[in-house]
């Protein structure tokens, strides 16, 4: 034990002395911290410029690009198609909105945005958020057509329900008026007066025959004329009945279509002007609880400062180690070389979780972030974990190579490989099938993916286990490959 | 029989195919400062490695009282001290804290370090330094604080690597007297390697020669000028300081072994060194120069390793 202080001792007072190597460790990730805090402690994107240009530009388009020039975007219209989308390429602009001449909400050309997709990390979340505004713009248009249209339909109804009423009135109406007529003719027994109006002119004809009549003939005669001529109007009068019946009808139909109609407007379910523009209504609820660029990257850059602070630190302290002139004494004192190993990875935990601290107090103080009690144990457990893993590997590097050159350029390719083969640069999902699944074994991913469960969904170690036991099975493989590599480093400082 | 104190048979290592000991045999007694000269590349380290166990030989056996240095344990490490040519101490920790380190990893507890410190640091005249951190030190200083990491324990053997390398002649003096005196006073075996033979011989009361990747010849340094030094040796001083003319006339003699001139004085080297002395002295007073200052010594061990290793290139 005391020998175990002893070496921990003096890594530590090695470390402190040298002061440049104390500052790029302990100060470096602390300024990257601080600043990554301080930038990404936001949930906006800023000063993203649109580039416009449009032939002739019309009141929607000019509020289209209002409602873009709020907030994080600055709009600028543009001489031409050409320069705009060129603008993008010389990064002037980061993104380029051509709108069709005179754009109307009856055109039906579209809006075209031009994006740069080589600025992977960009693009995809400027035109979200573009999108996004357009979208805004696009349904206050389709509540303003669509209210037209449903208070259009509404009065339509109304005057529908009002009219169906008065032709119901009119059917009622024409029904008694067609009944009175009918029963009068019934009344008047047209048939008969017709039969009756020839016998009485039978009758006039014979007594003008006799002579007995007198005048009074001629003003039988005049009344016969009349009642027949009356008798033609009452058989007239029961053919205006059939033509009233028809129209009856008519009437009928019309007030039966006038319902249809009606039905119709009144089946429609849906009548508010919003449920109509969006019927469906969609809303992104995220599974962590809100937070800013920060809070996501938060476990990402953690693990990118383990990372690199593990490689670099414990390579450095290997390749210094080595290169010490009391390397050789180191190797012929009767202390085994597992306590050496030990001691050497236990310096560097040391000095990273000491760097994992200072970072944890730093994003306390400045951006406010507190980590949950619950969690502390789980998290410090992952920590540990991960930064072990990458300490065995940079202790591995600086006993595999001779020189600190070397050795930083082994350090920077390893990291870079784990890097560009995580979530971070692109996502997994972007690689073959068969390259995903190696992947899927990077301890940097491994690490974050373990972190991030713990900071953002306050996950049990239970759920990452397979995470756990990945890097667990790292550790014991790299200790035991230190172990013999500095073993066989004894031969190469002889030769 | 009486088990050697330390005992090399037949060892032989290969770096890299390449043979670097062959068949070395060597014994080393207790209680003594044992020099092994060779030149550079000799396998001195090697040889100084494989007895502090740090590697291992492809054939043969080392031992220490009669323990195979093969299975080098802790026990075994525990008895040695070792010195490297450039040092082997941290020189951004100070004098005590290198001690406090070496002393913990030698097993030491922290109760006796309390008192072994001061007492090495007056033994190696460190005392002032104590809180100096090793790089701030002189080179004398340096080197006394790498004895000091190596006695610390109290080994029974302390090995030195070419301990006086890259030292003035005034510091390589005061390593030496230290070297004398820790051997004296702690009753330490000193195995020590070097190419500067003069302090071989000062020093050492035995040595060994390590030529062609083995031990050509060993014993006490009497023995060896003995032995192998056929030649003795004249230093001649004139007032004029010019000897080409007698060059001349000495070279093509037979009984001259080797002649030149070193710092304003004539060296030769001749088996029948009198009878020389007396034809040159008649010859000076021939030319009428006067000699201010005549001596004549036994050879040297650099004469002796330089008759040796010569040899064997024949």
């Amino acid at each position: 034990m005391n020998k175990l202080f002893e070496i921990l001792r003096k890594n530590i007072l090695l470390l402190v002395r040298s002061k440049t190597s104390a500052l790029i460790v302990l100060l470096g990730p602390l300024v990257l911290i601080l600043l990554i805090s301080t930038a990404f402690n936001t949930t906006s994107l800023y000063d993203i410029k649109i580039g416009a240009y449009s032939d002739s530009y019309s009141s929607l388009s000019d509020s289209i690009m209002e409602q873009l020039n709020a907030d994080e975007f600055k709009v600028e219209k543009l001489d031409s198609m050409d320069v705009c989308i060129n603008s993008i390429k010389t990064n002037d602009i980061h993104v380029c909105a051509i709108f069709p001449s005179d754009l109307t909400i009856e055109s039906e050309e579209n809006i075209e945005f031009y994006v740069d997709t080589s600025r992977l990390n960009l693009v995809y979340v400027v035109l979200n958020s573009i999108s996004s505004k357009v979208s805004t713009k696009s349904t206050e248009l389709s509540t303003a057509l669509t209210s037209t249209l449903v208070a259009t339909i509404e009065n339509a109804d109304s005057k529908i329900a009002e009219s169906s009423g008065r032709i119901i009135i009119l059917s009622a109406k024409l029904t008694e008026i067609k009944e009175q007529i009918s029963s009068s003719v019934e009344s008047l027994g047209a048939s008969n007066f017709t039969q009756d109006a020839g016998s009485l002119e039978d009758t006039a004809e014979e007594l003008n025959a006799t002579g007995e009549a007198g005048d009074l003939i001629g003003s039988y005669k005049s009344l016969v004329t009349k009642l027949v001529s009356k008798i033609n109007t009452v058989s007239e009068l029961s053919s205006s009945v059939t033509s009233l019946e028809a129209e009856i009808t008519n009437v009928q139909e019309v007030k039966d279509t006038l319902s249809g109609i009606q039905d119709n407007i009144n089946s429609v379910q849906v009548k508010e002007v919003s449920k109509i523009v969006s019927p469906i209504k969609t809303e992104i609820k995220t599974v962590s609880s809100e937070g800013t660029h920060f809070t996501y990257t938060f476990p990402i850059l953690l693990v990118i400062v383990l990372l690199f602070s593990g490689l670099l630190v414990s390579s450095t302290t290997v390749i210094e180690e080595k290169s010490s002139k009391a390397f050789f004494r180191n190797f012929i004192t009767p202390t085994s070389n597992g306590l050496f190993v030990f001691g050497n990875f236990l310096s560097n935990l040391i000095i990273i979780l000491s760097q994992v601290i200072i970072i944890f107090i730093v994003v306390f103080l400045f951006s406010g972030t507190s980590i949950s009690n619950s969690i502390l144990v789980n998290l410090a457990i992952m920590i540990i974990m991960t930064a072990s893993v990458f300490i065995l590997l940079g202790m591995l590097i600086g006993y595999l190579f001779k020189s600190g050159e070397t050795s930083n350029l082994a350090v920077i390719t390893i990291a870079s490989i784990l890097l560009f083969f995580s979530n971070t640069i692109l996502p997994l999902e972007t690689l073959p099938l068969a390259l995903r699944s190696i992947a899927g074994f990077n301890p940097f991913i491994l690490g974050a993916d373990a972190l991030k469960e713990i900071l953002l969904f306050n996950t049990s170690l239970n759920l990452i286990s397979t995470e756990f036991y990945i890097l667990l099975g790292y550790i014991v493989v790299l200790f035991v490959l230190v172990f013999i590599i500095r073993e066989l480093s004894k031969r190469r400082y002889i030769e | 029989m009486n088990t050697p104190f330390i005992q090399f048979i037949s060892i032989t290592k290969i770096f890299s195919k390449k043979i670097v000991l062959d068949n070395v045999n060597l014994e080393i007694p207790y209680g003594e400062i044992f020099g092994i000269i060779g030149k550079s590349g000799s396998g001195k380290t090697t040889l100084l490695s494989i007895l502090v166990g740090f590697i291992k030989p492809e054939k043969g056996k080392a031992f220490f009282q009669g323990q195979d240095l093969s299975r080098f344990t802790n026990n075994i490490r525990q008895q040695f001290g070792f010195t490297a040519q450039e040092g082997s101490f941290y020189p951004n920790l100070t004098v005590r804290e290198n001690l406090e380190y070496f002393g913990t990893l030698y097993n030491i507890p922290y109760a006796s370090l309390k008192e072994k410190i001061p007492e090495t640091l007056k033994l190696v005249n460190l005392t002032e330094a104590e809180n100096k951190v090793g790089r701030s030190l002189s080179s004398g200083m340096k080197k006394r604080l790498d004895i000091a990491c190596a006695i610390l324990h109290d080994p029974k053997v302390l090995i030195l690597d070419e301990p006086t390398e890259d030292l003035d002649p005034l510091l390589r003096k005061e390593v030496l007297r230290l070297l004398r005196k820790i051997n004296k006073e702690k009753n330490v075996t000193i195995i020590m390697t070097t190419h500067l033979l003069e302090e071989i011989e000062s020093v050492c009361s035995r040595v060994a020669i390590l030529d062609n990747r083995t031990i050509i010849e060993s014993g006490t340094v009497n023995e060896l000028k003995d032995k192998y030094s056929k030649n003795q040796e004249i230093i001649l001083e004139t007032y004029s300081g010019k000897y080409e003319w007698l060059i001349k006339i000495l070279k093509p003699n037979k009984l001259v072994e080797k002649i030149f001139e070193s710092d304003g004085r004539l060296i030769v080297y001749s088996p029948k060194a009198e009878g020389m002395l007396k034809f040159m002295l008649h010859e000076i007073e021939k030319k009428k120069e006067k000699v201010q200052d005549v001596d004549l010594n036994k050879p040297s061990l650099s004469e002796v390793f330089e008759s040796l290793t010569s040899q064997d290139k024949k």
